[in-house]
């Protein structure tokens, strides 16, 4: 791993925590193509909504911009967040889990939804929430009765650890409006599209410049007039860019912290754009996937996994027979090489075909396992 | 021998793929007008596919439709009421793709429409030619249900918005709108009418002129013919 590391850092070091009870340190990278970090400090940008309770965890803290040619098809994750409270799970009643922190306010506006990511699993004796992630649906607060509720049953256990972080919306990561570059319209036809998905299909959304019908702002493509500016990026999820031959540069801005532990995300057939939450590339044979998804002879049965490089979306499958050079990763186009050194590259979501019964979607952190 | 049969339906079934996808059309910025340019096309048939002849011919046989209706290969249509409602308020002459409905939804794939295929290349997104795929979106929109009822209509074709390739990842919709800047009017006119609400001049029908019938030009020259006969028997 620390090979891997050496030979992807072309920046330097920086220790995100200066405090001496720092327990990791992590490189940041500066890349110079479209896709590229620099690093910046500090743990203090944690520091907004912690409690007493926090867990004594350093986090790579920096900005990751991502360039969104135009005329191209991007696939964008959200690697970096706000995280604005940590700590243990004190009680798990169906969706509502006790939680350590002195929550303050709420968690589940409309313009600022969080969500609850369970990072650990420290009691071993009890049901593994590790790695699931809930968007907060209600939460009570103060300090020894703070709750929060999701959309859906996390499954932890209590004593295992969380972090609560801000989800994004289309108006809080691309702007309302958009920087310029952005090439908003006034219909679809004519606009960069952004598609989110939604029980296995894609719904485009576009910003629609003209004053008229409920003025400038986020609109669904397939019609209405209702403001999308508050729609929600789902955690575990990422974003599909289709930009028109119109507009100039844009370039996304991830800042914040990264989030612990394992990605596990809800999958159900069809499409899925999970977000790829690490800032360290790992590898198609690295990165533990082969685990969860449906392998086959050829990719006419198989799971696809789709990466983005330079706009051009690479379809893979995961071969689980013996012939023709054996198990593992490879192209959907064909052939018979081995495709397990193929980068999963931070920054970049990872579009995931189901085809036949969903197992469930984890990635595991690449340097921790 | 049923082995065989079984095996070329398998095979047979594989080759005529068909996938649906949908055509989010959106014409809120400009809309249409009848050919006075101010009374909304409030009610007709619009009608999206692509035609197998050349934008002059269309453009030179603008009122024989029954001539453009042999060459249009229609992939959707819809017909009835054409309006955009916004906070209870329906504006005529302007639709998205809301507006539309379920009639936006088609078959791609080796799906044939009016001996055309959509897409010639199933299975990859090569650009063949003599299928829809690929091809520009033209908009045909007509004053009534019926194309031969007709009185006006119009032919906008958009160069910038093509029918998706059914073997696109991970999208196979295809987009519409009547953006001035792309579109061309093969027939009718671009940005002369009144404003419906889109806070842009609408795009106007072109009124379809009579064509003379056979029977009926036969007569007029023989009428001609006698007077001018007579003229010189008196003569």
């Amino acid at each position: 791993m620390k090979k891997l590391l050496k030979s992807l850092n072309t920046g330097f070091y920086v220790n995100v925590d200066g405090s001496p009870s720092c327990l990791k340190s992590y490189p940041i990278m500066k890349r110079s193509t479209s896709l590229f970090y620099f690093a910046i400090l500090a743990f203090a940008s944690l520091s907004s909504a912690a409690s007493a309770q926090d867990l004594p965890v350093s986090r790579t803290a920096g900005v990751i911009d991502v360039s969104l040619p135009t005329n191209k098809a991007s696939l964008v994750s959200i690697p970096l967040v706000n995280i604005v409270a940590s700590g243990t799970i004190t009680s798990v009643s169906g969706t509502t889990l006790g939680v350590s922190s002195n929550l303050t306010s709420s968690l589940s506006t409309a313009a600022s939804p969080h969500a609850i990511k369970i990072t650990s699993r420290d009691n071993q004796a009890g049901t593994s929430g590790y790695g699931q992630t809930g968007q907060i649906s209600a939460n009570a607060t103060g300090a020894g009765t703070s709750t929060v509720t999701t959309t859906a049953a996390l499954t932890p256990s209590v004593g295992d650890e969380f972090v609560i972080y801000q989800l994004e919306t289309l108006s809080s990561l691309f702007g309302a409006p958009p920087a310029a570059g952005w090439n908003g319209a006034g219909s679809s036809a004519s606009a960069d599209l952004v598609y989110l998905d939604d029980a296995g299909t894609l719904s485009a959304y576009f910003y629609k410049n003209t004053t008229t019908f409920g003025g400038a702002g986020w609109r669904l493509a397939s019609g209405g007039s209702v403001s999308q500016n508050n729609t929600v990026i789902r955690p575990n999820r990422g974003v599909y860019v289709q930009r028109r031959n119109a507009g100039s540069a844009f370039t996304l801005r991830s800042t914040g912290v990264t989030l612990p532990g394992n990605e596990t995300a809800s999958v159900v057939t069809g499409f899925s754009i999970i977000n790829n939450p690490f800032t360290v590339p790992t590898t198609l044979a690295g990165s533990g996937l082969s685990g969860y998804v449906s392998g086959g002879a050829a990719a006419t049965g198989a799971d696809i996994l789709y990466l983005e490089t330079a706009g051009v979306l690479t379809g893979y499958f995961y071969k689980n027979t013996t012939t023709f050079g054996g198990v593992g990763w490879r192209l959907v186009s064909g052939g018979t090489t081995d495709q397990g050194a193929v980068a999963l590259t931070p920054g970049k979501a990872i579009l995931f075909q189901e085809k036949t019964a969903p197992l469930g979607f984890a990635l595991p952190e690449p340097f921790a396992q | 021998m049923k082995k065989t049969l079984f095996i070329l339906s398998l095979l047979a079934a594989t080759l005529s793929s068909v996938s649906a996808a949908t055509l989010i059309a959106d014409i809120t910025t400009n809309g249409l007008t009848l050919a006075d340019g101010t009374t909304p096309l409030a009610n007709g048939r619009i009608r999206f596919g692509t035609f197998v002849v050349s934008n002059s011919l269309i453009s030179a046989n603008a009122n024989d439709l029954a001539y453009l209706n042999t060459n249009f290969r229609e992939v959707v249509n819809y017909t009835g009421a054409i309006g955009f409602t916004f906070e209870s308020v329906v504006y005529p002459g302007i639709f998205d793709a809301t507006g539309l409905g379920s009639a936006t939804t088609y078959a791609g794939g080796s799906t044939s429409y009016g001996g055309t295929t959509f897409d010639g290349s199933t299975g990859n997104t090569n650009n063949v030619a003599g299928d829809i795929a690929g091809g520009s979106i033209y908009m045909w929109v007509l004053n009534n249900a019926v194309v031969s009822n007709a009185t006006q209509h119009g032919i906008f074709v958009n160069n910038a918005n093509v029918w998706t390739d059914s073997d696109t990842t991970p999208i196979t919709d295809s987009f519409f709108d009547l953006d001035p800047l792309n579109t061309t009017a093969l027939v009718g006119t671009l940005s002369v009418g009144a404003d419906l609400g889109g806070g842009n001049p609408s795009h106007s029908l072109a009124t379809v002129a009579a064509i003379p019938e056979p029977s009926r030009a036969i007569l007029g020259l023989a009428g001609l013919g006698a007077l001018f006969f007579r003229r010189r028997r008196n003569a």
